[in-house]
């Protein structure tokens, strides 16, 4: 019965250009984003057009491509990718002791861990998931490498930091992706649980021979190892009232990364091990009564390396402990680093003042105020620069955003941000211990 | 109202006009509910008798030469030609004059009526204004309009 599935799946792959005109929809949205910062440059102006295109190929089989440009007065002034290309098919499998339904995707898609913290980034592969009426699975395998640089999040090693600042290579990260995961929908009274494992490999040793090699005794400068990862994790999320919920995870990470060590005889390149952690908890209370209002409270923590030389790939003994996510999640608007030795307190308010009003276009309106406050549970360095290498103490700093977003129509969207990132003097170099601020207005029209 | 009551409010409506004597309307309904695509005639008569602007006794055929259908200013179909999503819900937003997107506004039309129903959650599965529309999924959605327009007033 699989197999027969799996064989319609192709099918309609290779019947995809008989697919009915009838049937093919289109679209596509236009974003503008306006920045003013206080850093460099002082003022940004991008402008993105998105087109997509769906078509229904067979009974039970879709296809989709999502392709954008963008124009930017940021370096690069031009970027065009692909977002998603692939064909994805859900089969009955009919009653019995099989799966009721399997899913299949092939081709480009945006891969998310269940978190959204440790992986959220498109990649090229393939996905079969299984579906039961309490339980499914999802196994994936997927690659980076096609993915162009500038549309690339995934920063994990050395060479990959080191790639930014060359113009001869044109894609992100060459890895390799896999993982499985299971989910409870309804495991007991309104909770859902989902267990994920997750590895990334490094290829680049496959495709480069200018990288150290373990057991050099010559440091290159820069330059570092294969970098491979994988991850356990275990999520609880679900209603504590009717209006009260929560999620709450936790990943162990594990792997291998070469780094230039004391081995007791001498300076050389060495694999130490991994071994670090991410876990998160979080809050969201809704008043609706109260002008609709939301309260949000988060924490997320990954562990750090106090033996940590440098950012990234800094380790200096056989065991390494700062947790690497796979890929680079916005955790703020003004101050953005990555989800490494790092803990973020959040505290969010938020409501539609005027969803009280007869007049429903200003019912859309909605204004949210949020707090970041960002410690480093080790003495070691974070992603972002300008910290002092020496300075101990572990309180980094605190941000206040303001959003107001207007949608005054299904189609058309708002979204007026500002932000102040207030960091702790103690810890940063002279001339990097100042405010920073933001502000961004971005205008969406779907169509 | 719940989405679900809604559905059902209409469902008994049919009901009740089916059991107090409207055989017609009864067989209809049924047909329609069967229907894995239902026609051009067959969503006229759903919208007009939901709006109130014809008898649930006349037919579909009859639907369809009422005076408020060529504003629609569909393509000129015959009433058994299926009726696409995007047709079927520029119906409704025309006929209960609901508002739409601005895209909407400025291209009145099959398409932006079908994204509009599609933002608000209304159609499930393809939001292709092009594929066909079951019977089950067409009373569903009109559901959905009349809750809306409820709201609205």
């Amino acid at each position: 019965m699989k197999r027969a599935r799996i064989l319609s799946f192709l099918l309609s792959a290779a019947l995809l250009p008989l697919a009915s005109p009838a049937a093919v929809d289109v679209g596509g949205a236009l974003d503008s984003l306006t920045a003013f910062s206080s850093g460099d440059p002082l003022l940004s102006q991008t402008g993105r057009l998105t087109l997509w295109m769906g078509a229904a190929v067979g009974e039970r089989t879709d296809f989709y491509l999502q392709a954008g440009a963008r124009l930017s007065t940021d370096d690069p002034l031009f970027v065009a990718d692909l977002d998603r290309l692939f064909l994805k098919g859900g089969y009955p499998t009919g009653m019995g002791a099989g799966p009721a339904i399997l899913k299949l995707t092939l081709g480009r898609d945006v891969v998310t861990d269940f978190s959204g913290l440790l992986l959220s980034h498109p990649l090229d592969g393939i996905s079969i998931g299984l579906g039961y009426a309490k339980v499914s699975a999802e196994l994936f395998l997927a690659y980076s490498g096609l993915v162009l640089k500038p549309s690339s999040r995934i920063q994990m090693s050395r060479e990959d930091y080191r790639d930014e600042d060359l113009e001869e290579v044109y894609f992100g990260s060459k890895r390799l992706f896999g993982g499985v995961s299971i989910r409870f929908p309804e495991l007991f009274s309104r909770q859902q649980l989902d267990l994920s494992l997750v590895f990334q490999e490094d290829l680049r040793p496959l495709l480069q021979d200018d990288l150290p090699q373990e057991g050099d005794t010559v440091e290159k400068p820069g330059r570092g190892g294969p970098l491979d990862t994988q991850y356990a994790g275990l999520g609880l999320r679900g209603s504590i009232r009717s209006n009260l919920f929560y999620d709450s995870f936790v990943y162990v990470g594990t792997g291998r990364t070469l780094n230039y060590i004391d081995t007791g005889s001498g300076y050389a390149y060495e694999f130490s091990t991994i071994l670090s952690f991410l876990a998160g908890l979080g809050f969201r209370y809704y008043l609706e009564p109260i002008l609709f209002s939301k309260i949000e409270l988060a924490l997320a923590l990954a562990s750090g390396d106090g033996d940590f030389s440098s950012f990234p790939e800094g380790n200096t003994t056989e065991l390494a402990t700062a947790f690497m996510p796979l890929s680079q999640e916005t955790l703020g608007l003004v101050f953005t680093p990555l989800l490494s030795n790092l803990v973020r307190a959040k505290a969010s308010y938020s409501l539609k003042p005027f969803s009280r009003l007869n007049a429903s276009a200003l019912r859309q309106f909605v204004g949210e105020i949020a707090l970041l406050s960002y410690f480093r549970p080790t003495e070691g360095p974070i992603s972002e620069s300008g910290m002092d290498p020496g300075a101990s103490g572990y309180y980094i700093g605190t941000e206040i955003d303001l959003s107001l977003s207007y949608r005054p129509f299904s189609d058309l969207f708002f979204d007026l941000s500002g932000g102040v990132f207030l960091p702790n003097r103690d810890i940063f170099v002279s001339g990097e211990e100042k405010p920073e601020y933001k502000v961004a207005l971005k205008i969406t029209l779907g169509f | 109202m719940t989405k679900t009551e809604v559905f059902g409010v209409v469902c008994c409506l049919f009901f009740c006009l089916s059991v107090t004597g409207h055989a017609q309307s009864s067989q209809i309904v049924d047909e329609i509910l069967e229907e894995e695509a239902i026609s051009y005639g067959q969503a006229a008569y759903l919208v007009l008798t939901a709006a109130g602007i014809v008898q649930d006794t006349v037919s579909p055929e009859q639907a369809l030469i009422q005076p408020v259908v060529p504003s629609w200013k569909l393509e000129t179909k015959s009433a058994a030609d299926p009726v696409r999503l995007g047709e079927y819900c520029f119906m409704m937003m025309k006929t209960f004059e609901l508002q739409g997107g601005l895209l909407y506004r400025i291209f009145p039309g099959p398409r932006y009526a079908s994204r509009e129903l599609a933002y608000n959650g209304y159609i499930k599965g393809s939001r292709d204004p092009g594929r066909h529309v079951p019977g089950e999924e067409a009373l569903r959605l009109l559901a959905h309009v009349l809750e809306r327009k409820e709201e609205s007033e």
